[in-house]
């Protein structure tokens, strides 16, 4: 076990100063949700602040979406490695190029990078990363499947000065913004991002001055040293070993491979193993990699902390390799790694950890299947793209004791993805929604089910304009893990087209083509996957088995089958007496 | 003599004010009854009857008016006690109320699990038809599908029926035809439709609305039907009025048709009061706190209004779209137990002592050191003057718990430890008060306090300190502010109408008339309610943001016709609004999605009553000293304590001192002066910090 460690300011001061720190960051994310333009902004709350110690640690932050958890210390190192010595009060920098310095996850995550000064000295860094509607590159909306290289996934930008004496500078920004397609909205972002920071560098500075700046040091120490400690106590409650997984997919597919090392309170987290880097973009730049490792850990060992802060990194050691698929190097393409590869590392910290604490660890979401759409809305003779989130609609896993969310994907979210309404999205687009409600069957079966996946399904509308529509979905199919103590795996992803003139394109078509100019009247289909379960499907009670029946989400077949539960299709009831016979008789035709 | 008097039935309490026509005030206090609300509140009519020497007929005879708050809705929907509700959607979008737009409210921590929604999916039944963006049928509404909906919930039991169909803002022809169908088939059951709760743009908003309207209704619908006759019997021949969250009161049919607008209307009445009293002060901008026993209520109050807020979440996660006044709850109160973690951090709440066993010192069990223990410890509570004699405080057992459980494991003093953990509470709270302030681009300097609750003015100086607010108003009606404000409140009813458009483009005659269309909807509730044209009034709105934003600001809009001019100056005062709250004017073009009116009618409420200059000497309501920790005097100093109660208007106080009074106790730091204002508060002045 830890030793206890003494807090070098007084107990109150400290928590005065921790509720703080954390307020702040909240209210920059406060303010940057409620001003911002780009949907996948406001809506799927792809963007975090952060606080962060001149050495690059992380004080307090507001994770919108959780895969962000860990990434902007990158951003802020990558500005003090290359402008070391030039930091000026008033400067404001921006960073999202993933090779130069480390110091991106994504091209289109941009980071804004805000030296934070007290009395002419620099004091704290603000760190505030949004993903941009658009990134320049190939094509609109930053995810190129058929980049060759980087240069074609969008544009770099390596850690640059935007700011000068709190000035705009104009030559810069405007360099930049005629590299992307909604120069607008996107400077509007930019002024979101820089906004909140002012906002919360004026309630830092009150802080400091009401309580000096050295005890406000000493605090900064005393809580990283906190959040440290508390991950420290998760970590030695894990029997000491070595628990490995392994997560691939189809033909193709490189596969992510994990070796989690527990010694008393430290945990190594070697992903050296993994396979090479894949043509598909789909590579991990080692921000991405580090931050969904963080990710993972703090949804599960870490799920009642409660604070995360940089101290709750210091006793993880991250293994990567350069050249794999899990340390992407340039200049190999990586535009889609949060949404695949960051799922697969996560699921594979999981699925290791499931091997020795499966009580404490959730099961696998499914994966995202969706469409990127794009085109020229005839009612407003304006152009648009987005991906379609109503797609991203999958399931969460379940946990010990819990049943997976329905439609809460995906887990680089976890809940943070807001799916615009069907009144919004179709203000929006020239679409027409047919359907989107929860898909039969699509939870996975266990003690505890997995979450639901969604049936969307929707008709172009656009007049005589084509809809451009972009194939985003998982590669390789890798496969959500784990499934735990005997619950079952959900069933994959399916898509459809069917053309206005009667042809179809189906599941690997799809695939193949990856992308399709779509009429008046086409149809696009899809059923995105739902969540892993969690023990043995036989061991469900009966009654919920029951109830999901008569919510039509488990079919009369399933029950039968999956569960073992007789329905009498008079009433919907459950049948105790036959229930147990079918159970006993599954359970011994089981193979040993 | 004739009466208007003013009901909340709480939790705990039932609070009465009763106001007569020179603006006399009588207040009085009755243990709720959960089981029937209405034997509390006529047991607290009986209460006032007596004050006033009369018996209960008599002052029902001669009371004009009763306003009525409740919590039935609010607890409702907590405790998951609502009607069975059926509800038709439309096909192949049934799972909209249980998908809730995909949030997980605790993304880190997947054990908690999904909410279940206020209608099941086996009531969730598709209908066919559809309505598209542009408000045109696209699917004719298949009423044998609404038929067989009907009998399906006939057959379930089904005692409410919300019917939401995608873009029924726009066109609710399907909607209407489908609750007239309903109404039909099923003569007993609460129908509504969300064109008639809440008709605007996003879905899943007016549908989880409507459904809790329909919900609540039933239950609403019982309890005001019961509680009219038992007033009718005892004698009331007057009007009865029901608050709602929005501050404004309805009409019991109305209260039953728009059941919805009740919920979250508790604690939402007394920032008016606040304001009520401020006004007569010349306070504009006021912060208004309310310390209980489990919880912190926060309101803020700029140039006289309580602020609104859109969006709400009842019990934090059933969603409802409709203006209310913004009280923001944090979970910090007289019970809050303070403990230690592992790292020996000391934590206060959110786990609450509540009133059973509550604090250590009510001696009834309670071994955890509560903020009320602390605040025993450091002399600001009088053990034998706790709700004026009523309970009885154990300092000794408050001791025993601060000792064992933080101050040993701390190695500090018992005094230390107790003064930590209320400093600990106290910033909790000032996090709370900042977070509320500073989102709405509010300096809380340029405030003034306004308290209520029991353990509100114990606080409130420290909380005042911290934030920099120099002044603090403690009316000695706070503790029944909600009553209060259900007797000031006019009538209101809240419209909206949805339209979408960039503001360039946006087709002037269609916006006046669609402010024309809901003046005159509010003009048929008003007269309905027998409200004469001259004293009524209307507040109009528009919901404003950048092109392509998500989020809006309410933008107020001036009385009169809106032409091209009107609309320039709407445009620069959203350019300001935003620039105040978030630090930066954008230049691109601007949106307008929903216009908003609310139509009003005046109720008459006597003016308060201002009392005549007494005298500054306080000596008379002298009744003793006792050792009173202040941190700026470095630790327990010898503090004279007052008789708040028979204090007299001009009456003033040095710090550092108490006042008790029977509901709470005022304590006033050095450097700060108490006067008691001619309108029967007691007003806190801080002078500048010298700690």
């Amino acid at each position: 076990m830890t030793e206890a460690y003494k807090l070098k300011v007084k107990p109150v001061d400290f928590a005065v100063l921790k509720s703080a720190v954390f307020t702040i960051a909240r209210e920059m994310g406060l303010n940057m949700e409620r001003t911002a333009r780009a949907p996948i902004y406001f809506s799927a709350h792809d963007f975090c602040t952060s606080i962060i110690t001149l050495d690059g640690e992380l004080v307090s932050l507001a994770e919108y979406i959780p895969v962000l958890v860990g990434a902007t210390p990158f951003a802020v190192k990558s500005v003090t490695k290359y402008f070391g010595g030039d930091i000026n009060e008033g400067d404001v920098f921006l960073v999202n190029d993933p090779y130069t310095l480390d110091g991106g996850n994504q091209l289109a995550d941009w980071c804004i990078v805000y030296p934070v000064f007290y009395k002419g000295a620099q004091v704290l860094w603000i760190a505030n990363k949004a993903h941009q509607q658009d990134t320049g590159g190939g094509v609109p909306g930053g995810y190129n499947p058929n980049a060759l290289d980087i240069y074609a996934e969008g544009l770099r930008i390596p850690p640059v000065r935007i700011f000068k004496n709190n000035e705009e500078i104009k030559d810069v920004v405007n360099l930049i913004m005629t590299n992307v397609r909604i120069p607008d909205m996107q400077h509007s972002d930019l002024l979101s991002m820089i906004g909140a920071a002012r906002v919360a560098e004026k309630r830092l500075r009150a802080l400091i001055d009401d309580y000096g700046k050295d005890l406000f040091e000493l605090f900064l120490d005393d809580l990283l040293t906190y959040g440290e400690f508390l991950i420290r106590e998760e970590i030695s409650k894990i029997p000491n070993g070595t628990y490995r997984s392994e997560i691939t997919g189809r033909e193709g597919a490189s596969p992510i491979v994990c070796e989690i090392t527990i010694d008393g309170s430290e945990m190594t987290v070697d992903l050296s193993k993994s396979g090479p880097m894949s043509k598909e973009y789909i590579n991990s730049p080692i921000a991405n990699t580090y931050s969904a490792v963080y990710q993972a850990i703090l949804q599960s060992i870490g799920k009642k902390l409660e604070i995360r802060c940089g101290g709750c990194y210091r006793p993880v050691k991250i293994k990567t390799k350069p050249g794999t698929i899990a340390h992407a190097t340039f200049p190999v393409t990586h535009g889609n790694c949060t949404n695949y590869i960051a799922k697969q590392i996560i699921e594979a910290v999981w699925s290791a950890l499931a091997q020795v604490i499966p009580e404490q660890v959730p099961a696998g979401w499914g994966s995202i299947p969706y469409w990127i759409f794009s085109g020229m809305d005839p009612r407003r003779g304006e152009g648009y793209g987005s991906p379609d989130f109503q797609a991203c609609a999958t399931g969460a896993g379940a946990v010990w004791g819990v049943d997976g969310w329905s439609t809460n994907g995906p887990v680089i979210c976890s809940g943070t993805l807001w799916y615009p309404e069907i009144e919004v999205v179709e203000g929006l687009y020239p679409i027409f929604w047919e359907r989107w409600e929860w898909a039969q069957d699509s939870g996975a079966p266990g003690k505890w089910r997995g979450g639901l996946g969604v049936h969307n399904e929707w008709v172009v509308d656009s007049g005589s304009e084509p809809v451009f529509l972009g194939y985003g979905a998982d590669p390789f199919d890798y496969v959500p893990a784990p499934a735990i103590a005997g619950g079952k795996m959900p069933s994959p992803n399916r898509k459809e087209l069917q053309f206005a003139n009667g042809e179809r394109a189906g599941n690997e078509d799809v695939r193949n083509a990856k992308f399709y100019i779509l009429q008046n009247g086409d149809r696009a289909i899809d059923f995105s996957q739902g969540g892993c379960g969690v023990g043995d499907p036989l061991e469900r009670d009966p009654e919920l088995v029951g109830k999901d029946v008569r919510d039509e989400v488990v079919s009369l077949e399933s029950a039968f089958n999956d569960y073992g539960v007789v329905i009498k299709p008079v009433n919907l009831e459950v049948d105790i007496q036959e229930t147990k016979k079918l159970r006993e008789k599954l359970k011994k035709e089981r193979p040993a | 003599m004739k009466y208007v008097i003013g009901v909340d039935v709480g939790g705990t309490f039932t609070d009465l004010v009763c106001l007569d026509e020179e603006g006399n005030s009588i207040v009085a206090k009755t243990p709720s009854t959960p089981d029937d609300s209405s034997i509390g509140v006529i047991n607290g009519l009986g209460k006032i009857a007596e004050l006033l020497d009369k018996d209960l007929n008599w002052l029902l005879k001669n009371t004009n008016r009763i306003t009525h708050g409740t919590t039935v809705s609010t607890n409702t929907v907590l405790t998951w006690t609502g009607a069975k509700v059926g509800l038709l959607c439309t096909k192949g979008f049934r799972d909209i109320l249980g998908i809730r737009f995909g949030i997980r409210e605790h993304p880190y921590d997947f054990t908690v699990p999904q909410p279940e929604a206020l209608c099941p999916r086996y009531l969730r039944v598709p209908v066919e038809e559809r309505i598209n963006w542009n408000g045109e049928v696209i699917i004719p509404l298949n009423e044998d599908d609404v038929r067989k909906a009907c009998k399906y919930f006939r057959e379930q039991g089904v005692e409410a029926v919300a019917v939401c169909f995608l873009w029924s803002f726009k066109n609710a022809s399907h909607e209407r035809r489908a609750v007239e169908i309903c109404r039909e088939e099923l003569p007993h059951v609460y129908v509504c439709g969300s064109f008639a709760i809440q008709p605007e743009i996003r879905e899943y908003w007016r549908m989880s609305t409507t459904v809790i309207n329909a919900y609540v209704g039933p239950n609403l619908s019982k309890y005001i039907k019961h509680l009219a006759s038992s007033l009718k019997e005892s004698g009331f021949t007057g009007e009865l009025l029901i608050t709602q969250s929005n501050a404004g009161v309805i009409f019991p049919e109305v209260a039953v048709e728009q059941a919805v607008r009740t919920v979250l209307s508790g604690p939402a009445c007394a920032p008016a009061a606040a304001a009520f009293v401020g006004k007569a002060l010349d306070l504009k901008n006021v912060i208004t706190i309310d310390m209980g026993g489990t919880s912190f209520d926060i309101c803020l109050i700029k140039d006289g209004k309580p602020t609104m807020s859109l969006e709400s979440a009842v019990g934090g996660v059933y969603h409802m779209k409709l203006p209310l006044v913004d009280v923001r709850t944090i979970g910090s109160g007289g019970g809050s137990i303070g403990w230690l973690d592992s790292l020996n951090v000391l934590h206060m709440g959110p786990l609450s002592a509540g009133a059973e066993p509550g604090p250590a010192c009510y001696g009834k069990g309670g071994e955890e050191p509560t903020c009320t223990d602390a605040d025993l410890l450091l002399g600001y509570l009088n053990p034998d003057y706790y709700l004026g004699g009523e309970m009885k405080l154990y300092p000794e057992i408050a001791y025993k718990a601060v000792k064992e459980k933080i101050a040993d494991p701390l190695k500090m003093d018992v005094t230390e430890a107790a003064w930590s953990m209320r400093n600990i509470i106290d910033h909790n709270m000032v996090d709370g008060i900042s977070i509320v302030s500073v989102q709405r681009g509010e300096d809380p300097r340029k405030y003034t306090f306004i308290v209520g609750g029991g353990a509100g003015p114990v606080h409130a100086a420290s909380l005042a300190r911290v934030l920099g607010i120099k002044k603090i108003l403690v009316p000695k009606t706070s503790s029944v502010f909600c009553a209060l404000g259900g007797v000031i409140a006019d009538v209101r009813h809240d419209f909206v109408k949805s339209i979408t458009s960039r503001t360039s483009s946006v087709d002037i005659n269609m916006i006046n008339d669609a402010y024309m269309e809901m003046k005159e909807t509010g003009d048929h509730y008003l007269s309905k309610e027998g409200i004469p044209p001259q004293e009524r009034y209307y507040k109009r709105s528009v919901d404003m943001r950048y092109k392509g934003q998500y989020h809006e600001l309410e933008v107020p809009v001036p009385d009169g016709e809106i032409n091209e001019k009107v609309l320039k100056a709407l445009v620069e005062d959203f350019h300001q609004i935003h620039e105040s709250l978030y630090s930066y004017r954008d230049v691109t073009d601007t949106e307008m999605i929903n216009l908003r009116l609310a139509a009003y009618g005046k109720v008459y409420t006597p003016p308060l009553k201002e009392q005549p200059f007494v005298s500054t000497d306080v000596s008379k309501h002298f009744k003793g000293k006792r050792d009173v920790f202040f941190k700026e005097s470095g630790g327990f100093v010898p503090t004279s304590i007052y008789d708040g109660d028979s204090m007299e208007t001009g009456n003033m106080v040095e710090g550092p001192a108490i006042i008790e009074v029977k509901t709470s106790t005022i304590v006033v730091p050095p450097n700060a002066t108490v006067t008691v204002t001619p309108f029967d508060s007691f007003l806190i002045e801080l002078q500048d910090d010298t700690e």
